[in-house]
């Protein structure tokens, strides 16, 4: 835990106050929080980040895997761990070197080869995998090998398995496009765009406070100013269901998009806002159906079923009228209720967020 | 060109007047002539007070009116005229292009379609409405007037280039391929290039028709649909920075192009400038009345502006006119959910749930049933 808390600091904490330097100017400011930051983070301890100064939340927050969704390449843990990454698919072979702080990706198919240098890890790297973003005259592009956890080495990145590469350049990765680089970027990252426009320059890696709740840095300049009246973000907490699913689908996929896609197949299964309305027991009002009932954004999500036996029993324990106690056990009712589906090609096994009393061999429920 | 073509017919009609009105109506031709619109306006407008079933002056006051940008009083002056006399033609050839330039196609085309019955060999009018069909998006009307032109003209690169247009929309590129080249044997032409791209995009190339697309542009901005063309491209290729300002350029080209209309209307209310948004809107629908596209964004902008109830009531009427318009269910059932109309809107979700489910039935090689239970 501390390890892991210290890199984030890392990661996440001198980046934010070398923005709120960038977007202040102010150079006391910057003296006053990197100060304590950093010393924090050599010795190991809890770190004095901004919001942590009243918020207990920001302590554990950096710590999650939503927090490191993206990596500089100077700090992924994949790269740095592994000096030395290797794949062949089909005719094409892959080698991603490590060379000092930074990772050079390339490919060849035996006569041409294709080398660009990565920027960034998509995806944390204590999480299911990662994909990298390469650069090369200018342009970004999304390598089509990504690191797997459970296969601990490189396998073609989720979709790009569908299609044959039509040459060397090809094989290497995707070029991004302007809405690919917003999306991407959007999501696993803070503060990566002015309007429609790309601001990579005054990007932080990882979704930090900022990315979901708004006005941050005015509420966070208030309070330094001691402001009597600062600014405060909008409480989130009280978002009915239906509110949360689409706040929490802007990334994770909303229901009315996955739907409007006509794609009702087992690739869905990691959009579990879109999942999670296809409950029976979903009501777009209750919020002990929400995302964050079961799920605080601030700590890293439990991978143990019995922890949100609690959330179940909130309505099947007597507390909603009509609701069903379950025959069979009051405990562990994710594994049964919640079964674990394989991605295909993302080589990890998703809890479906359709809650459903799950029959011998039915067709999955897209 | 058409102003004055009642010339002659005045002048015969106004043999047996006094000599003042006649003057005047010369007078006002005149000034009609020197550019003096308003000037000329008020002379017709004179003469026809004193003689209001003189047909011609309706039709030259019709004129003088549209070409001030006055078309509502154009088109009812037009309608007078045609009252008094159903077959003058070029009074209804103008009345339908005061229609096209408001952006009222289908009623262009309407009118259009009466001026093919009364002058069968009127080529101009036989452009014109297929234009009008293609801009509809019916690209079938546009073959089936366009086919017989292109045979008596096979030269006439405008009708090639809307015919072959026409059907590699519709899939029939092999005979939009012959016109193609004909296009491109005389020279690297936008007209050319826009077909190549659009034969592109039916083939799912977007990239490459966003590159046909470029080059039309820089060929010839003015063409139109270039630049829709090319905005579309853009965003299927991801760029819909770039593309905004291809759809905006479109509007200056013709600001009641449906789909440049439509989609930035959609991007400023993604962009939460729902006012702007509901200009679009507005104006695409004046292009295309009832189009189900157009209602459904107005439908939602409804519901982003705090008024569900005025959204269920479109997309209701919607999905009872289309029941397979899976957006609208996707919609109406969110609706529901902030009306708290739970049952209709978990209904509305087993509706796209089935439609989905049909849509994926007709591709072959999808396999619904992927996923293992672990």
């Amino acid at each position: 835990m501390i390890p892991k808390l210290a890199s984030a600091i890392e990661r996440r904490v001198i980046p934010f106050l070398k923005f709120v330097v960038t977007r202040t100017g102010c150079l006391f400011l910057f003296l006053v929080l990197a100060a304590p930051a950093i010393a924090a983070a050599q010795a190991n301890h809890q770190p004095s980040f901004p919001c942590a100064q009243c918020h207990t939340e920001a302590l554990s927050q950096p710590t999650t895997n939503m927090a490191q969704a993206l990596e500089t390449v100077e700090l992924s843990r994949v790269l740095v761990d592994h000096p030395l990454l290797s794949a062949t698919y089909g005719k094409y072979s892959y080698r991603i070197e490590r060379r000092g702080d930074q990772s050079i990706y390339s490919v060849t198919d035996g006569t041409a080869t294709v080398t660009m240098p990565i920027r960034w890890g998509l995806g944390a790297s204590s999480a299911i995998g990662q994909t990298f973003v390469l650069e090369k005259d200018g342009e970004l592009f999304e390598s089509r090998m990504s690191w797997f956890r459970e296969l601990n080495s490189l396998g073609p990145t989720l979709g790009s398995a569908a299609s044959l590469p039509a040459d060397v350049h090809e094989a290497a990765g995707r070029l991004m496009s302007h809405d690919d680089k917003l999306a991407c970027f959007g999501c696993h990252a803070t503060n990566t765009a002015q309007g429609t426009q790309l601001a990579l320059d005054r990007m932080i890696p990882g979704v930090q406070c900022g990315d979901c709740h708004e006005g941050t840095e005015a509420h966070l300049a208030a309070m330094l100013r001691k402001s009597a009246e600062p600014v405060v973000p909008p409480a989130l907490s009280k978002m009915s269901a239906e509110q949360t699913s689409n706040f929490c689908g802007r990334c994770h996929r909303t229901w009315a998009e996955i739907a409007m896609q006509r794609n009702p197949s087992v690739s869905n299964i990691r959009f579990q806002p879109y999942r999670l309305t296809g409950s029976k027991c979903y009501d777009p009002d209750d919020t002990r159906i929400s995302c964050v009932a079961c799920h605080n954004p601030h700590q890293e999500v439990s991978a143990q079923p019995v922890d949100y036996d609690s959330k179940c029993q909130a309505c099947h324990g007597g507390g909603e009228l009509g609701a069903k106690a379950c025959p069979v056990s009051k405990s562990k009712c994710v594994t049964c209720h919640m079964p674990k589906i394989e991605l295909p090609g993302g080589h990890y096994k998703f809890s479906d967020h359709r809650i459903r009393i799950v029959k011998p061999d039915e067709p999955y429920p897209g | 060109m058409l102003k004055f073509t009642f010339t002659f017919v005045l002048s015969l009609a106004f043999t047996t007047f006094a000599q003042s009105p006649q003057q005047l109506v010369q007078d006002a031709q005149q000034k009609q002539r020197a550019g003096d619109l308003e000037g000329a306006v008020a002379g017709y407008q004179q003469f026809l007070r004193m003689y209001p079933e003189a047909t011609a002056i309706h039709s030259n006051l019709g004129a003088a009116l549209a070409d001030l940008g006055r078309f509502e009083e154009a088109i009812s002056q037009y309608k007078i005229a045609l009252s008094q006399s159903p077959k003058l033609t070029q009074a209804r050839l103008n009345l339908a292009l005061c229609y096209y330039k408001m952006g009222r196609i289908e009623d262009a085309a309407t009118e259009l379609e009466k001026v093919r019955v009364e002058d069968p060999g009127n080529r101009q009018a036989a452009l014109l409405l297929a234009d009008c069909y293609m801009r509809l998006g019916c690209e079938n009307d546009v073959i089936r007037v366009l086919d017989p032109e292109e045979k008596k003209y096979p030269d006439d690169l405008a009708i090639a280039y809307l015919l072959g247009t026409a059907l590699i929309r519709e899939k029939r590129v092999e005979e939009g391929q012959v016109l193609v080249d004909r296009i491109l044997r005389n020279g690297d032409s936008a007209e050319a290039h826009l077909m190549l791209g659009t034969a592109k995009m039916g083939a799912s190339d977007f990239a490459g028709a966003r590159d046909e697309f470029a080059k039309a542009v820089t060929l010839n901005p003015n063409l139109p649909e270039v630049h829709v063309l090319y905005a579309k491209a853009l965003m299927l290729t991801g760029d819909s920075d770039l593309s905004t300002k291809e759809f905006t350029a479109e509007l200056q080209v013709d600001p009641y192009n449906f789909d440049a209309n439509l989609q930035l209307g959609a991007m400023a209310k993604q962009e939460q400038n729902y006012e702007q948004a509901k200009k679009y809107f507005v104006r695409a629908e004046e292009t295309r009345p009832g189009d189900p596209g157009v209602r459904y964004q107005l439908a939602l902008l409804a519901l982003e502006q705090g008024d569900p109830e005025k959204a269920r009531q479109t997309l209701e009427a919607l999905v009872k006119e289309s029941p397979q318009f899976l957006e609208a269910h996707v919609s109406l059932a969110l609706v529901y959910y902030r009306l708290k109309r739970t049952e209709d809107s978990k209904r509305e979700r087993e509706i796209v749930q089935k439609l989905t489910a049909e849509v994926q039935a007709k591709q072959p090689g999808v396999n619904q049933n992927g996923g293992k239970l672990q």
